[in-house]
């Protein structure tokens, strides 16, 4: 169990590890401002690479939130109900991630591929493989909330489970 | 499928989905995978993805982290406390002394801030004890530090008018010169508030006895006022000023807040870490509804939604300005219980063609949804400001009690709404005037 809760968040750091984009982003954007204000030499990749690194941010978010099971949710009936109940809810849940992100990286996956193997690039003046890798980094995020999915919702079925035992038990005593 | 028949499994669907606590993201997503499946078969579901790509490389989506980042860090550094100390020194004798400072530090925080919860979450742990300790009218305390602290979204930079304006296709400029002066008249309304009820009855902010206050030193002013009106005057400066995109604006003001903290010798790898980290989360949560939302409508409008909706306001045979108010009516329903994130990426793809067909102006109607957002941060039963307060507030202090409070707050916010449905040149005179 404990090993288990290790690895978990290693997976949650390395994971957490995309946010230092957002300093690299910062750096530039402020880089470019200043080259174009003050020294009057405006940079042709400052905003294509942030864009580029800010694209790579947002699929490793939505892994991140997955991780943390934290996206954007009403719980309020979802407490209130009874353990057979939440397992069915539960199981409701997994079915929508489960549909959403493998038809995400299923259907995603033929362009993803073509932008991968022609290294797809994004057609502007600094011209950096914006398609060709920003498209399978969304096939995987995809894949990886669907398996994460699938790992809470396990989490949750015991978690169920010791509870209503517990309450049981109490019951009892 | 017939469109009548998918719209009705859409709206349905999404709200049983979410109301048994499928996130919204993928209950969104879902639907609109099993809607093109079924209406259009497989070739069609190749859609989402690229929904999520264009959007992913959208630069002016990038401002959105920039700013959460920005708010997060600000939060975690001690700068707003100061800020808060040398107020105090400056009101705390006045009438209504607290209440005053915590209106003031909510509107220099909401225009370096898009965001609401980090606000009504400092307040409820600096100005809250303090209002408690000298006695003040309990119901007022609450309800400034809520409708104060939610002044993040109303005044600009906001985050809920840059979602507006990448979702409606209007410029996130306009939107913030346009929220401008109803942001502020909505700050002055609620001073206005606390002042007439304080000379009514003194009794509901009473001075304080002893006198603890000192005055006003230069310290004050280095670590409490200069940071802050730097930040503010670069992210106005940048915005306003046209000199850079909104996205290069918040880009810089993080690079400037970074800099502040770091002269506060207030920076370590600890601050950071913990604000990136949030950003993150909040960014993933954010970004992946707007996702699911945008394949979800994307779908939908394919199958003739947009012409469908349009086509039932119109045979409904209501006037124009009917329209909008059926409008703000929807808003408000789906605030009781929804995100703002949730309510604006799933009406205003579908509600703002219609604005425009009307002949009405989508600028005014981003600045209509943001006080209609304001609003719902404070009504029950899942006001959000309202459980960021219960929080960090003292237990004898519930939800019931909260909400008891919010409402003299809530009928200003309608209030200054009908204003700005009657006279929409409140919010429109700004930009027009500048461009």
């Amino acid at each position: 169990m404990s090993s288990g809760m290790h690895k978990s968040s290693i997976a949650k750091t390395i994971t957490a590890l995309f946010s230092l984009l957002l300093l690299v982003i910062v750096a530039v954007t402020f880089y470019e401002v200043l080259a174009r204000y003050l020294f009057k030499m405006p940079t042709l990749w400052a905003n294509e690479l942030a864009l580029w690194l800010s694209a790579i941010l947002y699929v490793a978010a939505g892994v991140y939130a997955m991780q943390l099971d934290q996206h954007l949710r009403i719980t309020v009936l979802y407490d209130a109900s009874p353990s057979w109940l939440k397992r069915v809810f539960d199981c409701i849940q997994l079915i929508c991630v489960l549909t959403y992100c493998l038809a995400v990286s299923w259907f995603g996956w033929p362009s993803s591929w073509k932008a991968l193997a022609t290294w797809e690039r994004f057609g502007t003046a600094w011209n950096p493989p914006i398609p060709a890798t920003v498209k399978p980094a969304i096939v995987c995020a995809a894949l990886i909330i669907a398996i994460y999915a699938i790992i809470n919702f396990v989490k949750n079925m015991r978690g169920i489970d010791t509870r209503s035992r517990a309450e049981e038990k109490g019951r009892v005593d | 499928m017939s469109i009548e028949l998918i719209t009705l499994v859409l709206v349905i669907g999404v709200l049983f989905l979410m109301a048994v606590g499928v996130p919204l993201a993928f209950a969104a997503g879902s639907l609109a995978i099993a809607i093109a499946y079924f209406n259009y078969g497989t070739p069609v579901i190749a859609i989402a993805h690229k929904t999520i790509y264009g959007l992913a490389t959208e630069y002016a989506l990038l401002s959105i982290p920039l700013f959460i980042f920005m708010a997060t860090l600000l939060e975690r550094s001690r700068i707003a406390h100061d800020l808060y100390d040398s107020l105090n020194k400056l009101f705390g004798r006045r009438k209504g002394g607290v209440m005053t400072v915590t209106l003031v530090i909510s509107i220099f925080m909401a225009a370096i801030s898009g965001i609401i919860g980090g606000e009504i979450v400092l307040l409820g742990l600096v100005a809250l004890p303090q209002m408690l300790r000298l006695n003040y009218d309990k119901k007022l305390a609450i309800g400034v530090i809520c409708a104060g602290g939610s002044l993040g979204t109303m005044i600009p930079p906001s985050i809920v008018l840059i979602v507006y304006g990448l979702t409606a296709e209007v410029s996130v400029h306009k939107l913030f010169l346009a929220s401008f002066v109803p942001g502020f008249v909505l700050a002055l309304a609620y001073y206005a508030y606390i002042y007439i009820r304080c000379t009514l009855n003194p009794n509901l902010a009473p001075m304080p006895e002893e006198v603890d206050v000192e005055s006003i030193n230069w310290k004050d002013i280095t670590r409490g006022f200069l940071p802050f009106l730097l930040l503010i005057c670069i992210v106005f400066g940048c915005i306003y000023g046209g000199v850079t995109s909104i996205t290069e604006a918040a880009g810089v003001a993080v690079g400037a807040t970074l800099m502040v903290i770091y002269a506060r010798k207030e920076l370590c790898k600890e601050l950071v870490w913990e604000a990136l980290k949030r950003t993150l989360l909040s960014c993933g949560i954010i970004l992946w509804v707007t996702f699911g939302a945008a394949v979800l409508i994307g779908i939908y409008n394919l199958s003739g939604g947009q012409r469908y909706v349009t086509g039932f306001i119109e045979g409904l045979g209501i006037s124009p300005f009917a329209t909008i108010l059926v409008m703000m009516l929807v808003f408000f329903v789906l605030g009781l219980f929804m995100d703002w994130i949730g309510i604006l990426l799933l009406t205003i793809p579908i509600f703002v063609p219609i604005i425009t067909y009307l002949g009405y102006d989508p600028v005014w109607f981003g600045v209509l949804f943001s006080l209609t957002m304001q609003v719902a941060f404070l009504s029950p039963p899942f006001g959000p400001a309202a459980f960021y307060l219960k929080s960090v507030a003292p237990p004898e202090i519930t939800l019931q009690t909260i909400y008891a409070s919010l409402w003299p707050f809530m009928l200003i916010q309608l209030a200054i709404l009908m204003f700005l449905l009657a006279f929409p040149g409140i919010a429109l005179w700004l930009p027009a005037a500048l461009s």
